[in-house]
């Protein structure tokens, strides 16, 4: 699959005049790599001033990193002759919805279409519109909508132009939770369309839902890219399935599992058996075997999943690496 | 360079900024009444009494000198001759220096208050495009109010003077006059609007925009003094000579500005 976003090296440090000399470098991003394939829907979490939204503003080349190089299909964006060419194939939606206040949602629409060139520009407003919910209010002042409804606005702003790559920070800050459904939805529909998306967001439940694949942020450094499931792995030695049986677990049952190799470790409690090993995709099927085999009749198999949730606890519970001098 | 993403910035930054009630009543109201009311004023007062009128001024006959006034102008026309070019000609340096710093002021300053800032330097514009439209937005309306008010400036003086005329036209057949209207007034309100952007593009808000970029005005009272306490100032030559100076400051600032103008500090300012 191509790399529709790469990232090497990356660093941007901000300089604080009024703190005391020793505070005055601030690290937002320290040496940052990774890359986003076509049609992804990627991740980047983190906590506040961990650098997600500088991280965005780097790659979209509006700001300039003191190392490395952002690219987008290959393009170096941080070249100043580059960077607004590469920005027609971006859609963003800042952290601050950015339309003028004073203008109606067409204007505004109308003014951000023009500079991509389309040809059915107010052809495509309506569309974007109508996919927003936001046709009746078309003629409307920008001033005069809600918080949500400038949000999609927003959206609508990024998505107007149909470009390959979409940056959306905070996608459902200020959604009611039907309109962070539909932006969910939304945001799916353009993976179909082999759309790359980037996402940053706080709202754990939302990136596992849409993304596949995920970086954790902290303090300007990754601590971790990956799938959720990977992440998983990575975190925890073990992962949990949950047997349900119709009777009792045997203590035929028992011992046959105590001599199980790919087996860490078991648990039974009345009709049930909790398992430990190392991969749970490999062992189920083989564990519901042996328990059949002994005569259990099995109700339910469950696997318990780390949730992105628990994925991000541990990883900010985690002590910063220290570099060691030598 | 695509001079279509600069005309973009400028019909937006008309609509949101040029277009409003307050900012058009001050853009119109003050050259009206200093390039329109004040003439009418003085010619009224020609009409009455020309001798009269051109003795309150000490020194006249060496004005009448200094200012190269054709010796076949009736009383009337030398009156209003020395009137325009003493007190009258100075505004039309002063008005398109002055109505451009209430747009240029909000052209970054504007931005960053409304926090659309980083809405703009996502666009794929480049920062020439961008410095171009934001500059073109201040000058068009301010030079094409001066051009207006000139216009409307030459037909009054000209027609309240009508019976008294005898074939000659007042100050659409002055060069100076023509020369400063549209040479010099329009490359001193580029000069303006540019340091003004600059300024904007640096302030934290509007109204430290606006109370820096007021101090751009005092060399443009300073050639208002030098004109009204020495009539002779404003040659045709000077003109043209100080109008090939700030062309040329122009092209330099220009430049400056598109090196001083750092989208990332706009950025950071949200």
């Amino acid at each position: 699959m191509a790399e529709a976003i790469r990232v090497e090296n990356l660093s941007k440090v901000f300089y604080n005049k009024k703190a005391p000399l020793e505070q005055r470098e601030v690290w937002a991003l320290q040496d940052v790599s990774f890359s986003v394939q076509k049609g992804e829907i990627f991740g980047l979490l983190g906590p506040n001033g961990a650098g997600k939204t500088t991280a965005i503003r780097c790659i979209a080349g509006i700001l300039k990193p003191v190392t490395g190089m952002a690219y987008i299909f290959d393009e170096n964006i941080n070249r100043p002759f580059n960077a607004h060419l590469i920005r027609k194939k971006l859609g963003f939606l800042t952290e601050n919805h950015g339309s003028y206040e004073n203008l109606t949602v067409y204007d505004n629409l109308k003014f951000f279409g023009s500079f991509y060139e389309l040809e059915n520009l107010e052809e495509r407003i309506d569309i974007v519109l109508e996919e927003m919910g936001l046709l009746k209010r078309k003629n409307m002042k920008a001033g005069k909508l809600s918080k949500g409804q400038k949000q999609r606005v927003a959206i609508a702003r990024a998505i107007l132009h149909d470009p390959p790559i979409l940056f959306f920070d905070e996608p459902t800050s200020g959604l009611d939770p039907v309109a962070a459904v539909n932006v969910r939805e939304l945001i799916l529909n353009l993976k179909s369309k082999e759309r790359t998306i980037f996402i940053n967001s706080h709202n754990l439940e939302e990136v596992q839902k849409v993304c596949d694949r995920v970086a954790i942020l902290d303090l300007g450094r990754i601590k971790r890219i990956g799938t959720p499931a990977e992440l998983s792995r990575d975190l925890w030695d073990t992962q949990e399935m949950v047997c349900s049986l119709k009777n009792p677990v045997s203590s035929q049952i028992q011992a046959r599992l105590s001599q199980l190799d790919y087996i860490k470790n078991f648990t039974s409690r009345n009709n049930q058996i909790f398992i430990y090993s190392e991969d749970i995709n490999e062992t189920t099927p083989k564990v519901i075997k042996e328990i059949v085999d002994l005569g259990g009749q099995i109700l339910e198999v469950k696997r318990t999943v780390h949730s992105l949730e628990d994925i991000y606890l541990k990883l900010m519970d985690e002590k910063p690496e220290v570099e060691v001098e030598n | 360079m695509n001079f279509q993403n600069s005309k973009r910035i400028l019909l937006k930054d008309w609509k949101t900024t040029v277009r409003s009630k307050e900012i058009l009543l001050t853009m119109t109201l003050l050259p009206i009444l200093f390039t329109i009311g004040v003439p009418i004023l003085m010619m009224i007062g020609i009409v009455i009494d020309p001798e009269g009128f051109i003795e309150e001024f000490p020194g006249a006959d060496i004005l009448i000198t200094l200012l190269n006034i054709p010796s076949s102008y009736n009383q009337y026309l030398v009156a209003a001759e020395v009137m325009i070019k003493l007190m009258i000609l100075p505004f039309f340096l002063f008005i398109p220096a002055m109505l451009p710093a209430i747009i240029a002021a909000d052209s970054f300053a504007g931005e960053k208050e409304r926090k659309t800032m980083e809405s703009i330097a996502l666009l794929p514009i480049s920062k020439t495009e961008l410095i171009l439209g934001k500059v073109l937005v201040s000058l068009i309306p301010s030079v094409l109010i001066s051009f207006a008010c000139f216009a409307g400036m030459g037909v009054i003086v000209n027609l309240m003077l009508l019976e008294h005329l005898e074939g000659n036209i007042l100050i659409f057949s002055d060069p100076a006059f023509l020369l400063t209207v549209f040479l010099m007034s329009p490359l001193l309100a580029m000069v303006d609007i540019i340091v003004t952007t600059m300024i904007s593009s640096r302030s934290k808000d509007l109204k430290s925009a606006q109370s820096i970029s007021g101090a751009l005005i005092g060399p443009v009272i300073a050639i208002m003094f030098v004109q009204m306490f020495n009539p002779s100032f404003l040659t045709p030559l000077m003109i043209l000579i100080l109008s090939g100076v700030l062309g040329g400051l122009c092209v330099l600032l220009i430049d400056v500005a598109n090196k001083v103008l750092d989208i990332e500090k706009l950025v950071l300012a949200l």
